[in-house]
């Protein structure tokens, strides 16, 4: 349908006389706010403590703490769009805080306090011009003894043109706010005298008073108030709260509490209030925490409650954590999910588990068959690695950011559906390999596996090898490192508890703890390239070593560090805390952790910082860091961090490290209570800048509290407001380890480019049905202030890749601007013309794509069956893969819609979406409010727009270009019914073997394939050996078919064994008769030797038949035949014709199409039909230049009179450029705003 | 009418012949088959070059602009018409009397081009 004009704006389209207008909005693509910010300079002197205002002219100003001794201060061009180099005074003493104000005429005010050399306090004042000259002399408002403190003095100048400055202060034994005012001088400032506000204890400190004059005149004062304190450890339980004066400052209401924190836990600090809109009002505060918690209530986790998390993997170029959790239990652990966290927004992005796409095998969730080894699986980065480890081992490796989940097997498993696909053959001998550790390298990408053998009491092997995980496959090779075979025991190989590849040094550690009183712990380094087995520590060995070995290790600087649990009893009294390793000396030496005296302490998993930090999970005492430097340690627990854990437990496990912010990541695995993951910085308190929006109707009210900055050690943050539209510009500290910074970012309601078009360019906008995304070029002007690479400028982010583009149209009425949207893009080209170069001015070039070009290379490995119609499907797709919401989707339901039958493997959702579309006869497009629609096309569609004149038309040209010979269209498709099919016969099995001769009967299953699944029919019996083939009369034996299995995947073989009886009974009686003969014989005395001879012999040969019929077997052989029973979709297959072309050219040029979307013969027909109306519309091409009407869209049929014969044409639109040309100058006639159009004449 | 005034200086004598600040039309036409499409991107003031001329000049207010141009920065000039425009000085070109030695305090055949970047209050 096309688009619906306001009527003014419609009328106007069909005037000869236009007013064209153009608005081009540069947006952020998702939501400012929490802001994630950008550094003001590359200091490495710590900057702290900013305060900023809005100035007269525009010009934004900052003031902060450069240092101890420094005020810096920044300040913009009236329009913003670029900071000036920064201007510093400084000061004589140690500066606390700075806070700037505006005087009447235009200069800068500084108030700022500071502790002299003296140790007096003193609050100051300096008044700058706004570039920084100084214009009055620093001078002393007030100075304090050093038993005073002042805290956060802040100043504002009031409506009636005076200042009032507050201040916190201390006098033995009172905190109070106090207040100041001065005169519009900036210089005369009176006495102080104490904001007198109820409802404050005098006892309690008030930190960081901040005032805004709201649109009414009164002032509100915001600050901070101890509720609660704890001596001992010093923690406060802060809260926010203001008081409101009606009348400058001389009088305050009672203060009221804004949070509500009521637990050391977490606490609100440095509020600031900003008024954006009369009635309306922004608070800005910090939020400080002991930890942030993920847990199974935590949106997105799909682990299900009661999961431990067992090993952690820190991705820091993309700042993604991965937890790896386990079902919770003694035994046999179980896969639950792998987790990829944000560590910046603290939520998780993605889940893992054996249900989701892609998943793990059920094999690791398999309660029955597998379990996961605790402890020694390591992933690396964003690569994942979930093993089964035991006997029969498995593994798999998830790629977080590629969203593949590769499975590496090293056996058979039929129940779970795996197949060896590992090259990896076991060591000779009766160990059975069990696989105890994997690893990956990142730098290298390969996964190493420990894999020790053992059987009984026979000596134990080990095999340390890996698998290049860039290899293509499967199947993979497994490529072995070290093989020792013999060296260590059968104790040695079950007790494996750690297994570590150390790159920067070659090693393969392997820890053996045995806690076995007979028996000892073993540690063994190999060489990771070679196999050498570089070090063999044992107590027997080395007498330092701990007699039970250790449980987890790791390495740092030539040593191994380790855990190991300690027993009385076994002279292991000066081995207690953290074993440490001299690999060069082999000195065995202990650290013992001095926040406590205990025999244990349950040191669990390990971190090194690239610092020489060790950070170590307890299981029990909480998180300790230990300083290899200075053989120092620090305790995290709930004591000096309250909240670190929500039920204040310290029993913690895995343990990673973000580097560059300080922040300790850890997880808690088989504690007693609460069990998640866990993120606390070891620079104290989790700090992380909130708002709260307050409204006002007939009283202020406040609502939920929302996140401000991203970071999370990101605080102090202050704003300052657009004079053009009241957008908020943030300015904040941000703490990246020790070091601190300021950061700011801007609230963005949309850059409006229209003013910074250049004069004699273009404004294009092309949009066709073919699949390519509609497009949007336009030139600009002041190049150097757009380009990305200019860090002083504020407007770098405007024109920035991937920024969204908001185009409008219009037209100017009698003085009144009519709009008409015209399309959301996104930025994916921009160019500086010529480049910098002088002396010529610098423009740059944009090209921005609509939201299909994203579409376009987002490819799924896999999708979900569908079985639905094409616009649900559609829409599931977006929902799901394209992160889009229901409100973004506008597809209409298909003319002639149908179920759909699908699956898409390693497909773009482009493609996805594109092939639905066309089965129907539509093309998707992003309609001019970005949403994702489609549009039929159809040579029968509504006439949407007629031209009846030629006043509008400056060009027109038949165009078959893109045109060809094709005169038929043939489709096919499978049908959704199978049809059964008897294949010919072919060899289904054989078998072969023997019986015995007393007739026995033997009935053998024959099924037709060895997975018992296969149907066949008429059998049919190959005799290559009979049983009745034998010696000694075995022709009584037989052999047939038996019966069919009813469900025709086998049947029966019936071999009945020769019947040999008849013949032993004669060759004994024969026997007998020689015996007896012979008995009777011998005892006759005429009766001759040759006589006896001869029954001797008779009766040895009938012995000997006996024998040979007792011994005879019948032999059989046979193959097996039958005709195999398949099942096939019937296909159909339908054709449409261009008999007038077919005719005019004598001949068929056929086109053949496989559509899967086609299930029956008249879906084949509607997909050919509407084929050979494409093709024959391609031969009626035309193209048209007219002058712009705002309604017409591509997809549009339209009527237009031919130029010569003046008579109607439809059209149908397939293409359209919009062009606006701006005049190159007032001198020049050169401006336009025409439409290109190209698209089939179907009438 | 008063003295023109750019940046702070007021002219010891006005221009001879000036380009009046007129706003002008930015426009396109297209001839269609039957007839023309008029296309106007409205007026403006904006980048327009302004001359101002003087036959000759003393000294005085010759250094005075030189001074300004020198400077290379931008200024608001008030010519009187009810306006004031934030210029930038473009060129400013004069010559010497051929008659008179070098040090004659005045210039003749002065140009100053100044090109309005904005009406002052207005954005």
């Amino acid at each position: 349908m096309a688009l619906s004009l306001n009527p003014t704006l419609a009328t106007a389209q069909n005037s000869q006389s236009r007013h064209p207008l153009v608005e081009i909005l540069s947006q952020p693509m998702v939501a400012d706010i929490p802001f994630d910010g950008q550094l003001l300079t590359s200091e490495t002197t710590n900057e702290q403590k900013p305060n900023a205002i809005t100035h007269s002219t525009g010009r934004l100003v900052l003031a902060q703490v450069f240092g101890t001794t420094k005020i810096r201060y920044f300040y913009t061009d009236p329009a913003r769009t670029a900071f000036e180099l920064p201007v510093e005074f400084t000061v004589a003493g140690t500066l606390q805080e700075v806070c700037p104000c505006e005087l009447a005429n235009g200069n800068i005010g500084i108030i700022y306090s500071m502790v002299a050399g003296d140790s007096t306090r003193q609050i100051r004042r300096i008044i700058i011009s706004i570039t920084g000259s100084i214009v009055v002399a620093d001078a002393l408002i007030e100075s304090y003894a050093s038993d005073k403190e002042i805290f956060n003095p802040f100043v504002i100048c009031l409506a009636n043109g005076t200042f009032l400055l507050v201040y916190g202060k201390f006098d033995t034994p009172n905190y109070t706010i106090q207040k100041r005012t001065c005169p519009a001088d900036f210089v005369t400032w009176s006495a102080e005298s104490a904001c007198s506000i109820a409802g404050l204890d005098s006892a309690k400190p008030r930190y960081n008073p901040s005032l805004l004059q709201i649109t009414t005149g009164d002032i509100w004062l915001w600050f901070e108030y101890r509720d609660d304190y704890i001596a001992e450890t010093g923690k406060e339980l802060t809260n926010i709260y203001y008081s409101v004066s009606t009348d400058n400052g001389s009088t305050w209401s009672a203060a009221t509490k804004l949070t509500n924190y009521t637990t050391f836990s977490e606490i609100g600090r440095h509020p600031i209030a900003k008024q954006k809109a009369a009635g309306q009002m922004h608070v800005i505060f910090q939020k400080e925490m002991g930890a942030l918690h993920i847990d199974y209530n935590s949106l997105n986790w799909c682990g299900g409650g009661g999961s431990d998390i067992t090993n952690l993997s820190f991705d820091s170029a993309n700042r993604k954590l991965y937890a790896t959790s386990v079902v919770s239990g003694g035994g046999f652990k179980y896969f639950r999910c792998v987790t990829k966290i944000d560590v910046d927004a603290w939520h998780i992005d993605q889940c893992w588990n054996c249900g989701t796409t892609p998943g793990f095998n059920s094999a690791y969730c398999d309660g029955g068959s597998a379990y996961v080894g605790i402890g020694t699986i390591q992933g690396g980065s964003y690569l994942i690695p979930v093993a089964l480890v035991g006997n029969n081992f498995q593994t798999a490796v998830l790629d977080g950011e590629a969203n593949t989940i590769t499975q590496y097997s090293f056996y058979d498993d039929a129940e779970h559906g795996l197949t060896k696909n590992v090259n990896w053959t076991p060591l000779a001998g009766f160990q059975l390999p069990t696989l105890h550790g994997v690893w990956i390298d990142f730098a290298t990408k390969r996964l190493y596996l420990c894999i020790p053998y053992a059987y009984g009491l026979l000596p134990g092997k080990i095999e340390i090898g890996y698998i290049d995980l860039t290899q293509g496959g499967p199947p993979y090779t497994f490529y072995a490192v070290v093989q020792q075979s013999g060296y260590i025991t059968a104790y040695d190989v079950a007790g494996v508890s750690d297994f570590f590849i150390e790159p920067s040094v070659n090693y393969a550690v392997v820890s053996s703890m045995e806690q076995t009183w007979t028996q000892n712990g073993r540690l063994l380094v190999f060489n990771r390239l070679s196999g050498e087995m570089l070090k063999d520590y044992n107590i027997g060995s080395n007498a330092g070593f701990p007699k039970w070995g250790l449980s987890q290790c790791c390495y740092y600087n030539g040593k191994i560090y380790g855990a190991f649990p300690y027993e009385a009893g076994y002279g292991e009294q000066d081995k207690r805390g953290l074993c440490i390793i001299d690999l060069g000396t082999d000195i065995v030496t202990y650290s013992r952790p001095s926040w406590a005296t205990l025999n244990d302490y349950k040191l669990s998993q390990f971190h090194v910082t690239s610092d020489g930090k060790l950070i170590i999970t307890t299981q029990g005492y909480g998180v300790t860091v230990y300083n290899t430097a200075d053989n120092s340690w620090v305790l995290h627990d709930n004591d000096s961090l309250p909240g670190l854990t929500p039920d204040a437990g310290n029993t913690f496990f895995s343990v990673s490290y973000d580097g560059t912010n300080g922040i300790v990541f850890t997880g808690l695995a088989y504690p007693a209570g609460w069990k998640g993951l866990v993120a606390f910085s070891l620079y104290g308190l989790i700090k992380q800048s909130q708002y709260v929006l307050g409204t006002y109707t007939a009283s202020w009210a406040f609502g939920a509290t929302n996140q401000f900055l991203e970071g999370l050690m990101d605080y102090e943050a202050v704003i300052a407001l657009s004079p053009a539209d009241q957008s908020i510009y943030a300015f904040w500290t941000s703490q990246s380890l020790s070091e601190l910074s300021t950061k700011w970012d801007r609230e963005d309601p949309g850059f409006d480019l229209s003013g910074y078009l250049l004069m004699g360019s273009e404004i294009s906008l092309k949009r066709t049905i073919d699949g390519t995304p509609a497009s949007l070029t336009f030139k600009v002007s002041h190049a150097h202030l757009f380009d990305p690479h200019n860090s002083l400028s504020l407007w770098r982010s405007y024109l920035e890749k991937f920024r969204k583009i908001n185009l409008r149209f219009g037209e100017k009425i009698s003085g009144v601007d009519y709009w008409q949207q015209m399309g959301v893009f996104f930025i994916t080209e921009t160019a500086v013309d010529p480049g910098y170069e002088r002396p010529v001015y610098s423009t740059m070039s944009i090209k921005a794509e609509d939201r299909f070009a994203m579409f376009e290379f987002a490819e799924l490995i896999t999708t979900p069956f569908y079985e639905t119609y094409p616009e649900l499907i559609i829409q599931d797709l977006l929902i799901d893969y394209a992160g889009l919401e229901a409100g973004d989707i506008n597809i209409p339901t298909f003319d002639t819609r149908a179920y759909c039958y699908i699956q898409w493997i390693e497909q773009t959702i482009k493609t996805m979406i594109e092939q639905l579309c066309e089965r129907f006869g539509y093309y998707p497009r992003i309609d001019i409010d970005g949403k994702v629609s489609a549009r039929k096309i159809s040579n029968s569609n509504p006439i949407n727009h007629t031209y009846s004149d030629l006043t509008k038309l400056v060009n027109f040209s038949p165009d078959d270009s893109f045109s060809d010979w094709i005169n038929r269209v043939s489709v096919k498709g499978d049908g959704r019914d199978w049809l059964e099919v008897l294949y010919g016969e072919e060899p289904v099995g054989s078998l072969s073997g023997a019986c015995g001769w007393w007739h026995k009967r033997i009935t053998v299953p024959v099924w037709y394939s060895t997975d018992r699944s296969r149907i066949c029919r008429y059998p049919r019996l190959e005799v290559l050996e009979s049983v009745k083939d034998g010696p000694y009369f075995t022709k009584d034996g037989e052999e047939h078919i038996g019966n069919e299995m009813g469900n025709e995947l086998g049947f029966y073989v019936i071999i009945n064994g020769p019947d040999l009886n008849e013949l032993l009974i004669a060759a004994i009686m024969i026997w007998l008769i020689f015996k007896i003969l012979a008995v009777i014989l011998n005892g006759i005395p005429w009766v001759g030797g040759l006589v006896s001879l001869f029954l001797w012999i008779c009766e040895t040969f009938a012995l000997y038949n006996i024998m040979a019929i007792m011994g005879t077997q019948g032999q059989y052989k046979y193959n097996f035949y039958a005709r195999p029973v398949g099942k096939v979709r019937q296909t159909f297959q339908a054709n449409a014709n261009d008999l007038v072309l077919q005719m005019k050219i004598g001949m068929i040029v056929p086109r053949m199409i496989d559509d899967n979307l086609c299930y029956t013969i008249a879906q084949c027909q509607e997909v050919a039909d509407f084929e050979l109306m494409v093709v024959k519309n391609q031969r009626n091409r035309v193209k048209i230049l007219k002058l712009a009407h705002l309604q017409d869209e591509d997809g549009d049929t339209q009527k237009i009179n031919h130029p010569i014969t003046n008579l109607p044409m439809t059209i149908f639109i397939t293409d359209i450029e919009r062009v606006m040309r701006l005049p190159s100058s007032s001198s020049s006639d050169d401006g336009s705003f025409l439409d290109r159009i190209e698209g089939w004449k179907i009438a | 009418m008063s003295n023109q005034i750019l940046a702070a200086y007021e002219f010891d004598w006005n221009p001879d012949r000036w380009t009046i600040p007129k706003a002008e039309k930015f426009y396109g036409k297209v001839l269609t088959y039957e007839s023309v499409g008029y296309f106007s991107f409205g007026v403006s003031i904006i980048g327009k070059e302004i001359v101002l001329e003087w036959d000759w000049m003393g000294l005085v207010q010759w250094n005075q602009l030189d001074i300004l141009f020198q400077s290379d920065v931008g200024y608001i000039w008030t010519p009187g018409d009810g306006h004031s425009y934030n210029v930038e000085i473009l060129h400013l070109d004069g010559a010497y009397f051929e008659v008179v030695d070098l040090n004659a305090p005045y210039r003749k055949g002065v140009r100053l081009t100044l090109m309005i970047l904005s009406i002052v209050g207005e954005s």
